[in-house]
């Protein structure tokens, strides 16, 4: 329990509480409804905050949700009125509003999962225009559903029994489990693919998996916000849950801050606060001696405003990705997140050293082959170098076998298991790890946090380092409340190291990990790749440039010319080997050494 | 400084309480208009308060018995937002509520002042429904969808027109359910529905229906539809194109310069409103003093409306005495035959759908012309879906 969540539960209760002894009919309504937007911007900020996917689809099970809950909740009398095609078991029954409720959620949130489900096969933009495509064919069955609905006609007489106590408690509900899941584990894998798609999945993040659950959360809660809202209005059409409710939630959560809990609180707050106070400016009023005309339309334009300014002065919102707890004068300590599953043994436990082995890899960009039929295989506990001019295909050779990259022909199997093409996930789990040419850090997340997001993803053994170990180990203690993107280049070089460590690999590819490095950092750097081998056993594919470092370090070393292998031996022959000399000096140069 | 502040404020007090003096002679009616300014619903709204607001210019200036307060606050076109202005309108007195011009917010509105005892209109909502879903306090104002569709079948009968085809659209109840109203009148009458077609707000391409309709052997006498802009235009033109010589009915959703700017597209459709304007009649006034209120030309009879709405709370109040919700709901559902703008309106046995007078128009010659204005029998109405 964080006291950030419990000092907001304690203001929207206090608010909830004021009104309920002092306001006006009219007040409550306010209020209610103010809470009833929080349930629903909250449950939209647990989708679009964790994952970064912006969603207008949110308000398409909102209506089902509030269709669900009215015809649970409705007397059997008015539902065969009104609705006389409903089918038996629907129209004789008339749940209590709790039940009601409970009953919606659950299956608005089963039907989140199954949507979920395809709407997590699609990235970014597509996933938007995807929930887009939801709210349209959404609003058209509610339309043309008219077994369940009345079509465009509005369906009436829900018994209104949302107050502001009522509707307070379902907002602090929603806010305790949306700050709880955003710091779970499952909340910290889709923060993690949100800052960095690629790196999380080669981090053993399954995105897929990890957005359903995302998904189905997020639309559990916004059931809940549409049922709340159904017993509050009392009246509604598919039409109330269209584009203008879709983007009223976004400016609320755009406002307030999409990551954050308490920003989307605030948000719903800002803007609620911004039309009220408009609303009653609208009519006209007078100041003194001065007469201000009426201009209908001023909330409008104020929310917009209000829009475009924070969109303009701060992109993240008021809260960005901070909570209350940074803001409260005490110390917060950080979440520390334990291995997902103990003790689950890899799927090849065997005696002997483990092995990849890269058969004939080809790959073709169009007319141009990149890797043609390159074999190299990496033994546990060596450091195996791979170098090569610009563009021979080291990257690419990387990608194909970290499983990043899709190739055209060849195969790769870590130790005994053949590997599927095109899924860093499987090779996360099966004990190899890699870093980036380019850094790719989950940037926004605490340092302790791109650890840990690595960490809760793959199984490991039960004595395997704990984070603060890892962090230790890789020299950047004491560093772990750091966001990622404030640590200076060669701190980020070492967190993407301690992030592939978090998985307890067997193999670590590291590409270009000494690029852009002054000489210290190269010799510390250096210093921890050979006590990775030398302690640990690992089995470590080392592309870079720096010649000397990797002829120094490395057991063998490959070398790649135009996507071909044309040396694969060690260090001194590969100093002695003119071919290698050719390809990087053209001809002329005998060997590397001169 | 502060001394001639306090006496600065004293004065303006005593003056204020002074010119209010005088209104202590008359009740006071409070009517809060929690309609639309803004959103999807203004072009039906502010216009039916533009109305409404000379006739309480009207009202004030005659020196009757009751002064008529306005309060008007904007809801959005939004349903949330009716209710809750409704509730501080009603909780700030208000005596009657104006409600927008849809059935969500007017019955999400109406079953506040429902609750509260008060009566209410919606500014031109036409689904004669809302009355059993709000209750005995809610009335319509406009000309309600079973009365236009009943009106239009009427006319067609008279045209000896035999045959229809229906073009609805089921997202509105306006789209969907008048052409059947009109279905239905038309077959009671003795005439044949002989097909039905279905079309989504906004879309542009009529192709399936209009070949639908090409494929009637005979074609139709009569293609009746609620469609309005941009649909009306752009079935119409699909529509003429394929050779359909069938006469084209329309409701009020037409009543705009658009329909009359299309040219011989346009030429003959038949639709209808809730009055036409012909110089030197009581509506024909009315157009000249919106002109001379607000300095723009009125297009629509939507202003008449709100300004007869006026007249029918106006009329209760004096019959009631009172201003009381259950006075005055008793007043307004006892009118009959009250004299307003648009003709004559009618309450009484009306079940809180008031009969008054529709005006039938054709497009001719690049501009609409009046064919007739009549108060349809309530005998003949269809039961409101």
């Amino acid at each position: 329990m964080r006291l950030g969540n419990i000092t907001l539960a304690l203001i929207l209760l206090a608010i909830a509480t004021t009104a309920t002894v002092f306001g006006s009919t009219a007040m409550n309504n306010t209020v209610s409804y103010f809470f009833i937007l929080v349930v629903l911007v909250v449950a939209l900020g647990i989708y679009v905050g964790n994952t970064g996917i912006v969603s207008f689809g949110h308000p398409a099970f909102m209506a089902i949700a509030a269709y669900l809950t009215a015809i649970l909740v409705m007397p059997a009398a008015r539902k065969s009125a009104l609705l006389p095609n409903l089918p038996d078991f629907l129209s004789t029954f008339s749940a209590p509003p709790l039940l009601g409720i409970v009953i919606t959620v659950f299956v608005v949130g089963l039907i989140g999962a199954g949507i979920g489900l395809a709407i997590s096969r699609l990235n970014g933009a597509s996933a938007t225009i995807a929930t887009l495509g939801l709210l349209i064919v959404a609003h058209s069955l509610l339309v043309g559903g008219t077994t369940f609905t009345r079509g465009a006609q509005a369906l009436y007489g829900i018994p209104k029994l949302v107050s502001p106590i009522s509707a307070a408690i379902g907002a602090i509900i929603t806010i305790f489990v949306a700050d709880w899941f955003k710091h779970s584990r499952w909340g910290l894998a889709a923060r993690a693919v949100r800052e960095d798609e690629a790196a999380a999945a080669a981090s053993g993040i399954s995105i897929k998996r990890n957005r359903t659950i995302v998904f189905c959360l997020s639309i559990a809660f916004t059931a809940l916000g549409g049922a709340m809202f159904a017993l509050h209005l009392g009246v509604f059409s598919p039409k109330e849950f269209y584009f203008t409710l879709t983007f009223s939630l976004l400016a609320m959560l755009i406002v307030g801050g999409a990551s954050s809990t308490a920003g989307a609180v605030v948000g719903v707050a800002v803007i609620t606060m911004i039309t009220e106070v408009l609303r009653q400016a609208e009519p006209g009023f007078s100041l003194g001696p001065i007469q201000i005309p009426a201009l209908f339309g001023l909330t409008t334009i104020g929310i917009s405003v209000a829009l475009i300014l924070t969109l303009y002065r701060r992109p993240e919102g008021i809260f960005g990705l901070k909570e209350l707890d940074d803001f409260l004068p005490f110390d917060i300590k950080p979440r520390v997140y334990k291995r997902s599953v103990i003790n689950t043994p890899r799927p090849t436990a065997s005696q002997t050293p483990k092995s990849i082995r890269v058969q004939s890899l080809t790959k073709r960009y169009g007319g141009v082959t990149a890797l043609d039929a390159v074999s190299i295989d990496l033994q546990q506990g060596e450091i195996l170098g791979l170098i090569g001019p610009n563009g021979s295909g080291k990257s690419t050779f990387l990608s194909c076998a970290s499983g990043i990259q899709r190739f055209d022909e060849g195969e790769v199997w870590v130790h005994d298991t053949q590997m599927a093409q095109g899924n860093p996930v499987a090779y996360a789990h099966n004990g190899v790890a890699r870093t980036f040419q380019n850094i790719r850090l989950f940037a926004r997340l605490s340092v302790a946090e791109n650890v840990s997001a690595a960490m809760v993803s793959v199984p490991g053994p039960a004595n395997s380092p704990t984070v603060a170990d890892i962090l230790t180990r890789v020299g950047l203690d004491g560093m772990a409340l750091r966001t990622a993107s404030t640590l200076s280049y060669g701190q980020q070089r070492r967190l993407e190291i301690a992030r592939a460590l978090a998985i307890c690999p067997d193999f670590l590819l590291l590409d270009e990990p000494a690029a852009g490095m002054n000489s210290t950092e190269t010799d510390d750097l250096a210093a921890l790749i050979m006590s990775l081998r030398d302690e640990n056993g690992l089995g470590i594919l080392l592309v870079d440039h720096d010649l000397p470092m990797i002829l120094r370090l490395s057991n063998r070393v490959a070398v790649l010319n135009e996507g071909k292998l044309i040396a694969l031996a060690s260090p001194e022959h590969i100093r002695e080997n003119p071919e290698v000399a050719a390809a990087y000096f053209g001809e002329g140069q005998s060997t590397l050494s001169e | 400084m502060k001394q001639s502040q306090m006496i600065r404020h004293f004065a303006l007090s005593l003056a204020v309480s002074m010119t209010a003096a005088p209104a202590f002679a008359q009740d006071t009616l409070k009517i809060g208009f929690a309609v639309s300014l803004t959103g999807y619903l203004a072009p039906y709204d502010t216009p039916t308060v533009e109305g409404a607001k000379i006739a309480i210019a009207d009202i004030n200036a005659s020196n009757g018995p009751y002064k008529v307060e306005a309060i008007i606050h904007d809801v959005r076109s939004d349903t949330v937002q009716t209710s809750v202005v409704v509730q501080e309108m009603i909780d700030d007195g208000a005596n009657v509520i104006v409600l927008p011009c849809d059935d969500d917010p007017a019955i999400a509105g109406g079953l506040i002042a429902q609750d509260a005892g008060i009566p209410s209109f919606s500014t031109c909502a036409t689904n004669a429904s809302l009355t059993q879903a709000i209750g005995e306090f809610y009335f319509v104002n406009y000309a309600a969808d079973i009365v236009q569709g009943a009106t239009l079948a009427q006319y067609a009968h008279e045209q000896e027109l035999e045959t229809a085809y229906l073009l609805v659209s089921p997202e509105t109840t306006y789209t969907g359910n008048l052409p059947l109203y009109f279905g239905e009148v038309f077959e009671k009458q003795g005439g044949k529905v002989v097909g039905k077609g279905t079309y989504s707000l906004g879309q542009q391409d009529f192709s399936a229906e209009v070949t639908h309709i090409t494929n009637l052997d005979p074609q139709p006498d009569v293609v009746m539809t609620s469609a309005y802009e941009p649909d009306f235009p752009a079935f119409l033109r699909q529509l003429r194109s394929a050779g359909v010589t069938s006469a084209v009915y329309g409701s009020d959703g037409i009543d705009s310069p658009t329909t009359v700017s299309l040219g011989t597209i346009s030429e003959g459709v038949v639709f209808t409103n809730a009055g036409y304007p012909t110089p030197g009649t009581r509506l024909g006034d009315f157009f000249d003093q919106y002109e001379a209120f607000y300095g723009k030309k009125l297009s629509n009879s939507f202003a008449a409306t709100g300004y007869d709405m006026m007249q029918v709370i106006e009329a209760a109040a004096i019959a009631a005495g009172s201003v009381d919700g259950r006075a005055l709901r008793d007043a307004i559902d006892a009118i009959d035959g009250l004299d307003v703008v648009t003709g004559k309106i009618s309450y009484a046995g009306r079940e809180r759908v008031p009969a008054r007078s529709v005006s039938i128009n054709q497009v001719s010659d690049g501009a609409v012309i009046h064919l007739d204005t009549r108060v349809i029998d309530a005998a003949i109405l269809p039961r409101s879906k």
